[in-house]
Order: C-alpha cells, then structure tokens, then sequence
C-alpha cells in the first residue's frame, strides 16, 4: 500500500538507475517519521529528547495511545544502537507513567512489533504505549494459552541467551562490562556471521548506508567492518541472494536465510524498497555474467577455506556473541 | 494468595534466561510455538516500580530472546507485550504466516477535543528524573499549519497510507 511513491518527484526511470544507498536515503526521506521528527508533519507531540520522540497515534486503540520512536531511522529493533536503545529503554517508565496519569488510567500495555508479519507497518522502528483499564475491551492484547508443547526449544534458547545475555547491575549498569579487543574477521568469519544475522543481512544488502552511520557508534561493527567495502559486499550478497547456484555450498544458505530474513524485515522490502527492489533486478541482469564469476570465485575461496580451518569454531563463538551484542 | 508469577520463577527446569534483575522462562501454555515470559524478580505490578535499569535489562533480554527466536526457530517476526497485572512481565512470541494469531486492533476514532486535552495532558505528566533532578517537559515547537500538507494531494495521501494502521 505504500507502494505509490510520492508523485512528480522521482520518475522510475531514476529509479532504476538508483543504488542502494540512494534508495535508502530516498526511503529515509520519504519516512513520514522523520519529516514529523523535523517538524515537516505536524503531529502531536508529547515528549522529545536528543534521541527520542513520542507522540500521540493518529490511528489509535483508545485515547492516549502513544507511539515512541528513535529520531535516528531505524528500521528494526535489533538494530538499534546501544546508545539509543539503552537510553529509550531507561526512560521508559517515565514515559509509561506520563501517558497512564495523562489518560488517566492504571495501567499500560506496551506493545513492539518486529517485522510486518507481527504487524510492524512502519519502516521506522517504533512501538506503542496504551493506556488501559477494565473493560475497555482491548482483547486483543490477551495472550492466548494453547496447549503447544515447546519443550524442545529450552535448550537451544539457554544456549543462545548465555551466549548473547549478560547480567546487568542495577548499581554499575553497562560499566560493568569488561572492555573487549575487537578484531576483524576473516572472510570465513564474516561469512558465518552473516549467515548467523540474517537481519544484519538484510541491512547490507538493502541498506549499506546505515550500517555505516551504525559503525560511527558502535565499536563492534566498526572493527568487523572498517576494512571492508560495504557496497561490494552489499552487491555480492544481492547477487548470491538472487541466483540460485549448485555447487557453491553458501548460496543454498544464504538463499534459505533471505527468504526468512526478508519476512522478518518485511517492512522496508514489502513496503517502501518494494518497487526499488524490483527495479532494480533490470540493470543487475547485464552485470550477470561478471557477477556468476565472480561469485564462483567466492564461492570456492569461500568452501575452501571451511574445509580447511575447522579450529575456527571457538572463535567464531567469541565473534558472534560480540555481534549479537552489539544488536542490544 | 501466593503469585502466579512469582511461582513460576521456582520452575528452574523452565528457565532459560537468570540473572540478579530478570528470569526468562519458556511458557509452558504459548500463544505460539517460541513464547518466552520475561519476568522482573521483584513481585512488582507496574512499569513504573521498577528502576530505569531494571526495565532496562527486562527489554534487553527480551531484545535477546527476539533475537533467538530469529535464529533457532526462524520465526518471521516476533511481538513484545507487556502485561501489568498482579506481577508485571513481559511476553515475547515468535510470530510465523497462518498462526492465528492478531494482537493489532481497530483503530478508534477520537474527538478533536479529547485528543487535544489528552495530548496537553500526557505532554504535562511525562517528566523524565535523572539523578533525582527534574527535566523541564518538552515545549512544542510551533505547530505547522495543516494546510501544508492539505494542498499537496498525492503527498497526503501517500502520508495517510503510511499511517495505514490495519492490513
């Protein structure tokens, strides 16, 4: 639905000839959250930080439904900066208690969205504040019980929490954590972190320009990324992404892991990037062969070196656990 | 009567997830396959009990589990739903196409007036306290007038699409 792009302003013949990172900004400049954030949309604004926006739904559930949202374009939560995230999050009792007393009710419910399938419809990460009380007939924020028996999932989702989650104090905090060196990958590396981040994917392949602004605050991504070139990544992973090649063992993964990833990020793909996307596949296909070669050659250097260095397992541990990190 | 949820936090075979401020526990009847409750350890009704850090941590695993359930179950999305019953938690559940499940709602239409006075209202409750000083609430920037955007068709519309709340 968001598909129509505002008219007389971009015609698709532009559009076609746009690279990624120019149909991220023009996405970013389209967002309807960042004009209100300038103050290019009027709206009703009940509080605002450096980093930080709320204001009153247009479309809402009950009175004094409020929405609260980054002033950085952020499209996904996990992809929120540490910075930013933590300085939400920190605030958001305050925020919680002005819109209950502010609408005078009790209690609140907060609900986020990841992902246009759990009806993320917005490619500016934001989520919502609703004020509640008895009776006022928001059942569909009822929790349904069904008898599923999801026993099996205790043991994969201990191990990924350890690995990812680490005890904060309520005295020290973030401080607490000790300092880590952060080395950059090798190719290996980076090709299981990627197949690891489905997301962060997503990000480099429809996205490079905010994984650059990423790097500036985040010292992890900085380290794993600072020596490489984001667009060539981001164009070799569009073109494995779109083909589907026997032989080269990463493709079928990486195939696997875009169609999950494009669902879980649906928003700027299904939404604004949709028609870009498309597009773009034109001008791709006269690069293809080019592209086949190159990735050939990937794809060898890339099985080569699995087979090779089987010791790597410990420090890829080490690798992605600062990735996910770095998505707190 | 003893809490539900503080009950549930003895259930150590369920818990995936501990640490001094939160437990993280697998519900044992989900809404969908890949529900994780994430639980304050205070027995503790409202958002607003709870220390800035603490909901700070409860997000962040909740961040984390979202995360996981990503990666071991390769869910499509996931909703985060808080609760503030008797014990506040927080529930995070792995969404995938043709689930059944819909927590979106029907937009409701509210009277000018009302979303004015609400609006004036939260705007004056809202007061962020750091290190037990006061912030001063925000004073909005003069708004723009609407004709801005009224006069540009395509503009507007492609905004209201934006806002576009139900599929």
């Amino acid at each position: 639905m968001i598909n129509n792009m505002p008219e007389g302003q971009i015609s698709e013949e532009e559009l076609k000839n746009m690279s990624p990172e120019e149909i991220a900004e023009l996405q970013k400049k389209n967002c309807v959250f960042c004009k209100i954030i300038k103050g290019e949309v009027p709206s009703h604004k009940v509080y605002e930080d450096d980093q930080m926006i709320a204001i009153l739904d247009i479309y809402p559930s009950i009175k004094g439904h409020t929405l609260v949202l980054p002033k950085q374009h952020i499209q996904i939560m996990p992809l929120m900066p540490k910075d930013v995230f933590d300085h939400i999050f920190k605030n958001l009792k305050f925020l919680a208690k002005g819109v209950k007393e502010g609408a005078v009710t009790n209690n609140a419910t907060i609900f986020i969205a990841n992902g246009g399938i759990a009806g993320q419809q917005s490619p500016h990460f934001l989520f919502h504040i609703i004020p509640r009380e008895p009776g006022d007939n928001l059942d569909n924020f009822q929790i349904p019980k069904k008898d599923v028996n999801q026993d099996e999932l205790l043991g994969p989702l201990k191990a990924k929490l350890s690995a990812t989650s680490k005890a904060r104090t309520t005295q020290k905090g973030s401080e607490t954590r000790p300092q880590q060196q952060f080395t950059q990958p090798s190719g290996e590396q980076l090709a299981q972190i990627l197949e690891q981040n489905p997301q962060l994917k997503e990000i480099i392949i429809n996205n490079p320009e905010q994984l650059k602004q990423a790097m500036n605050t985040n010292p992890q991504l900085k380290a794993i990324f600072q020596n490489i070139n984001i667009e060539e990544l981001s164009k070799q992973l569009r073109a494995t992404g779109q083909k589907n090649e026997p032989g080269v063992v990463e493709a079928e993964i990486i195939k696997e892991e875009e169609t999950r990833s494009s669902e879980a990020a649906s928003v700027p793909k299904d939404k604004l990037l949709s028609k870009p996307k498309d597009e773009q596949k034109e001008p791709e296909k006269e690069k293809e062969e080019t592209k086949t070669e190159l990735k050939k050659e990937e794809g060898k250097k890339e099985s080569e070196e699995t087979q090779g260095k089987k010791p790597a397992e410990k420090k890829k541990d080490d690798l992605l656990d600062k990735i996910t990190d770095m998505f707190t | 009567m003893a809490c539900e949820i503080c009950e549930l936090l003895k259930d150590k075979e369920r818990i995936i997830y501990e640490d001094e401020i939160v437990v993280a526990i697998l519900v044992k009847k989900p809404a969908a396959k890949g529900h994780v409750r994430i639980i304050p350890k205070k027995h503790l009704a409202k958002i607003e009990d709870l220390e800035s850090e603490e909901v700070l941590q409860l997000f962040t695993i909740a961040n984390h589990t979202a995360a996981a359930l990503f990666e071991t179950i390769g869910a499509h999305g996931t909703n985060i739903i808080s609760t503030e019953d008797e014990h506040f938690t927080l529930d995070v559940i792995a969404r995938k196409p043709d689930d059944g499940l819909n927590f979106l709602w029907q937009p409701k239409q509210i009277p000018q007036n009302e979303l004015e006075s609400v609006h004036d209202a939260i705007k004056n409750k809202i007061i962020i306290t750091k290190e037990g000083k006061k912030s001063e609430p925000i004073i909005e920037k003069k708004k723009e007038p609407s004709e801005k955007i009224e006069d540009k068709e395509g503009e507007k519309n492609y905004l209201m699409d934006c806002f576009e709340r139900v599929p």
